[in-house]
């Protein structure tokens, strides 16, 4: 499966380090940052599907879901954006004559907005893991709620 | 192809201290990556942080020495201009005598700089010497060191992963100091509660488990509330109190006045809320407050900040792991500022100006023949001095006090009646349109020197590129000006003023150039060669002559300003996540400006309808002060009653005044009375 | 003058106003205008330049080339476009010069923003080609009605619902 980036978003606080980072490496930033109503702060990025709808209408083949993972070609993209109509998430731009999409910084060991994000919402897990670290943070969650004395564990010296 | 150079460096906005490194090809910064193994940062970098590197190559950047003449800036030699400054300096000291000169540090500049700064301005006669942390964090200086000994964060900053509890008061760390989030998040992994403790909802509240909605300036109320508490339902550490601690008995009698239903009236939390945050503070293993702005500027800044230290004294959380009190510094380097002296009533080290045994050690080290006795003007100060006529020469370093001092129209009426100002600085700021003349500073990666953290950690920072045009380190330029007066300060290289500074700054002992290259880092007190330094302060005894810490009561007083018919509001200011202070650095940045354009006012939702305010609408604000315009932006963060405005942008201190804690000098940045209407 | 005009020639029917042509032209004489809800595309009747970068990209194949001075070359419009040819015929010359042609094409609002953001005939595209991949439910691809920034936005606004009620402040 493909590997992504996601975000916790309990731990996001809406800095945007990850599109300043994801800007100053790219011509754009291919990650986007909005706080829903000024409380909920949720980044957007390609979620690098394992069946891509944005390859389905590229005419040229620069768009293309190959060893693996989704693969873009500049050369061979005719700028003619219908990728970008066909994602659901609206996680590319069309600029300069080309898609910035989040290629998962392929020059780089980890992909510079995770390594930037000052509270590690941000990591990089493939899609299927991340099922699961997300039930197990749940289930977590929940456990603390359901049961008070892990709560009350932190009892006071006296 | 030349290869990349990583050269290390500590991030110059705020006072974290986070690690990472320049990537420098052919002599410029062609980029940055990431320091993994920083122990404060590891890897991670905030949005201004990501963005620093643009100041390096901005065009805007001072590349010339300029004198003001009547046909605009003239551009001079380094020569003439050093020459200038000492000849100007020198006559008002010759006929006004030292104190009509004054000296208003750089908590940007290194240790050596500010250092040596404040030691011209003490050789030429005068202890007018001042910096920015009289606007920020004076009131922990005098706070902690009345109640402690010492006015600095107590424990590192990693450490607040080992807290059960973490108290957050007058902090919006989410924003300001955004990488401090890392850390209180780890601590939330293992269990710890966290309460944000602030008049606005910010994305600290979000991180929080109890959020505490208090009104501005009602601190005292809330705290002392607190502690009533946990007196009366006997959670107090009686231990501690009674072997590390003193008067608490005067202390105690106080808190009678502040039931939590007391407390709740003044400060609008519920009482529920307060004995819960009480409870859950003083249950904790190990307990941290960390505070900010919301706790120092105030007319009560000193007390608040008592404040806060009865609190974790009481409780008996102040020297062990995990417990401590975190005041969190804005500058990169403001707490070196203040070690170095660069204040009006504290000589290097913190020795107080008038203390005899203080002052007759630095003679002798500097062997000077006389250093003046009397506390010399703080920022606030020097402005009503310029005025009034009686200062007539001001150097400036690294700072824009026409937006980040209160009262900007006075402000500007101060420079604009010096005889004579010189601004050194990187960029031509709103203040360096007033200098006479303007020498140009290398920016903090084209230097070397050392800086100390909020968590009292020292880094050296070595020279990455060299400053563009003819710009030169601030260190260089100050010796070309000490040399000019004829000072006689001989030293080769910021790694001799450190050498020096180890022998006056007792903290300092066992710091040197070297060490810190080796070592990399070193938290203060460092008093001897080989000393491990000090992470964790006060674990045996407090800094006091006794080496008890003293429990001083505190009473809550209203701040100089309330709402009234005239002017219906409270306007507090603050700052955002994308922009540091005067944003003389931070709006240089196409990034930042792109996402933070302009000067925005939050107004609440209820508020903005009564007066039909609609979203983006200009409005115009009113103080005492001046008035101003600003973006609306209607949001829940603020509570009805309440406006917000960050300084970054010109205009918002015009409204601001000059109301100041009595014993700090601090300025009540955080409560005006406001009135509005649409344009 | 040895220089080779080039006709050029959009097929209204094929073209679904995608702009590849308008981003890919060195020269920049092929625009793009956006008014009244309509895209239109104005192409020059003719051009000097070499690369036919606008018909290599164009997805429908909908530009062609003809050199001006090839012979019939008025059937050869006409027949290619499959109707009849507004051209201008020089007197005296045996060349054809072409008018600019405007192709204008219907733009979509989104649904949720109102914003124009893409020809009727372009999302129509994208939908069958996704369809083609990925059989969808009849209204499965109710994105496609919303312009990109509006899908961020409602990705947002649903990951905010879930992250504001696990939050306590």
């Amino acid at each position: 499966m493909p590997t992504a980036v996601y975000c916790d978003l309990s731990r996001c606080i809406g800095c945007r380090a990850c599109e300043l980072a994801c800007q100053r490496e790219n011509k754009t930033s291919r990650i986007s940052l909005e706080v829903v109503e000024g409380l909920a702060p949720v980044p957007v990025s390609c979620r690098q599907c394992e069946t891509p709808l944005c390859t389905a209408p590229c005419p040229g083949g620069a768009l293309r879901y190959e060893n693996g993972r989704l693969e873009y070609d500049a050369e061979k993209c005719t700028g003619c954006g219908l990728c970008i109509l066909a994602c659901p998430f609206g996680a590319a731009v069309l600029k300069g004559g080309v898609i910035e999409r989040c290629d998962f910084c392929p020059e780089k060991e980890i992909p510079v907005c995770v390594a930037t994000c000052p509270t590690a919402a941000l990591f990089c897990a493939e899609a299927e893991s991340f099922g699961k670290n997300i039930r197990h943070r749940n289930v977590e969650k929940m456990k603390k709620i359901l049961d008070p004395s892990i709560a009350a564990g932190r009892e006071g010296r006296r | 192809m030349e290869e990349k150079n990583l050269y290390p460096t500590i991030c110059p906005y705020c006072s974290l201290g986070c690690g990472f490194f320049l990537e420098v090809k052919e002599g410029k910064v062609a980029g940055l990556s990431y320091m993994p193994g920083h122990p404060v940062n590891e890897g991670s970098l905030c949005p201004k942080g990501n963005a620093s590197t643009e100041v390096l190559t901005h065009p805007d950047r001072l590349l010339h020495p300029l004198l003001k003449t009547e046909n605009g800036w003239k551009e001079i030699s380094w020569e003439e201009a050093l020459s200038l400054a000492a000849a100007k300096m020198g006559s008002v000291l010759q006929e006004y005598g030292p104190d009509a000169l004054a000296f208003l540090g750089s908590a940007k500049c290194s240790n050596e700089e500010n250092y040596l700064f404040q030691k011209i301005a003490r050789l030429l006669g005068t202890n007018n010497v001042d910096n920015c942390a009289r606007l920020c964090h004076a009131s922990t200086l005098t706070g902690l060191g009345k109640s402690l000994g010492a006015g600095a964060m107590t424990n590192p900053l990693s450490d607040l992963e080992n807290s059960d509890c973490i108290f957050v008061v007058g902090s919006n760390f989410a924003e300001n100091h955004p990488v401090i989030s890392r850390w209180i998040l780890r601590a939330k992994e293992r269990g710890a509660f966290v309460i944000v403790a602030d008049p606005r909802r910010t994305p600290s509240t979000w991180l929080s488990d109890l959020f505490l909605r208090l009104k501005p300036g009602t601190d005292i109320a809330l705290l002392n509330g607190m502690m009533h508490v946990i007196v009366s339902e006997g959670l107090l550490d009686r231990e501690f109190i009674r072997k590390r601690t003193r008067d608490f008995e005067g202390f105690e009698r106080i808190l009678s006045e502040y039931s939590p239903e007391a407390a709740s009236a003044i400060t609008g939390v519920p009482a529920g809320d307060i004995i819960k945050a009480a409870r859950e503070y003083a249950k904790a293993d190990a307990a941290a407050i960390l505070y900010s702005m919301g706790i120092t500027q105030h007319i009560s800044g000193t007390d608040n900040v008592i404040a806060c230290s009865d609190l974790a004294l009481i409780c008996g959380q102040v020297g062990k792991k995990g417990a401590g009190i975190f005041p969190l510094r804005g500058q990169n380097n403001v707490q070196g500022a203040c070690d170095m002296g660069s204040l009006a009533e504290y000589f290097p080290g913190y020795g107080k100006v008038g203390d005899k045994e203080a002052a007759a050690r630095l003679k002798k080290i500097w062997a000077a023949e006389k250093l003046s006795e009397k506390p010399g003007l703080t920022t606030a100060k020097m402005s009503e001095a310029a005025r009034a006529g009686k200062l007539k020469a001001l150097y400036l370093l690294g700072e824009d006090p026409v937006n980040s001092h209160p009262d900007s129209l006075n402000v500007r009426k101060a420079l604009e009646k010096l005889d004579f100002l010189v601004v050194q600085d990187i960029f031509m700021t709103d203040t360096a349109e007033y200098a006479d003349l303007i020498l140009p500073a290398a920016a903090w990666a084209e230097k070397e020197g050392s800086f100390t953290s909020t968590e009292r950690r020292v880094q050296w920072i070595s020279r990455a590129i060299a400053p563009p045009g003819e710009a030169k380190a601030d260190l260089d330029i100050l010796l070309g000006f000490a040399e000019k007066l004829g000072l006689g300060l001989e030293y080769r290289d910021a790694g001799e003023v450190l050498a020096e500074i180890s022998r006056v700054v007792p903290m300092y002992g066992g710091i040197t150039k070297e060490r810190l290259l080796q070592a990399y880092r070193v938290s203060w007190p460092c008093p001897e060669t080989g000393h491990p330094g000090t992470p964790i302060l006060h674990t045996e005894r407090f800094n006091t002559p006794d080496g008890l810490a003293r429990l001083i009561p505190v009473e809550y007083r209203s701040p100089a300003e309330s709402p009234d018919p005239a002017y219906p509001f409270l306007l507090t200011t603050g700052r955002t996540g994308l922009h540091y202070n005067g944003g003389s650095m931070s709006k240089r940045s196409s990034f930042l400006l792109e996402k933070e354009p302009e000067l925005f006012v939050e107004i609440n939702p209820s508020d903005a309808q009564t007066m039909e305010i609609e979203e983006g609408n200009n409005i115009i604000l009113e103080t005492r002060r001046g008035s101003t315009q600003a973006k609306a932006r209607l949001t829940e963060r603020v509570s009805r009653g309440v406006l917000f405005m960050p300084f970054h942008f010109s205009g918002t201190n015009m409204l601001t005044g000059d109301a100041l804690d009595r014993e700090a000098g601090i300025p009540e940045f955080k409560v005006s009375a406001c009135r509005v209407r649409r344009v | 003058m040895n220089e080779r005009i080039r006709l050029i020639i959009a097929d209204e029917k094929k073209c679904i106003g995608c702009r590849a042509c308008t981003s890919v032209c060195p020269e920049g004489i092929i625009h793009f205008s956006e008014e009244g809800g309509m895209r239109n595309i104005q192409f020059p009747g003719s051009c000097t330049l070499n690369c036919e970068l606008c018909a290599l990209n164009c997805p429908e194949n909908a530009i062609m080339f003809l050199l001006r001075e090839e012979s019939n070359i008025e059937e050869n419009i006409e027949g290619k476009l499959g109707g009849k040819l507004e051209g201008e015929k020089k007197a005296g010359e045996n060349r054809v010069l072409l008018p600019d042609r405007i192709i204008s094409l219907k733009l979509m609002p989104c649904r949720k923003c109102g914003a124009t953001f893409a020809t009727l005939k372009e999302i129509e595209k994208v939908r069958k080609a996704i369809s083609e991949k990925v059989p969808l439910p009849s209204g499965g691809d109710f994105w496609m009605e919303l312009c990109p920034g509006c899908r961020r936005g409602t990705f947002r606004e649903k990951e905010a619902k879930t992250l504001l009620m696990t939050r306590k402040f």
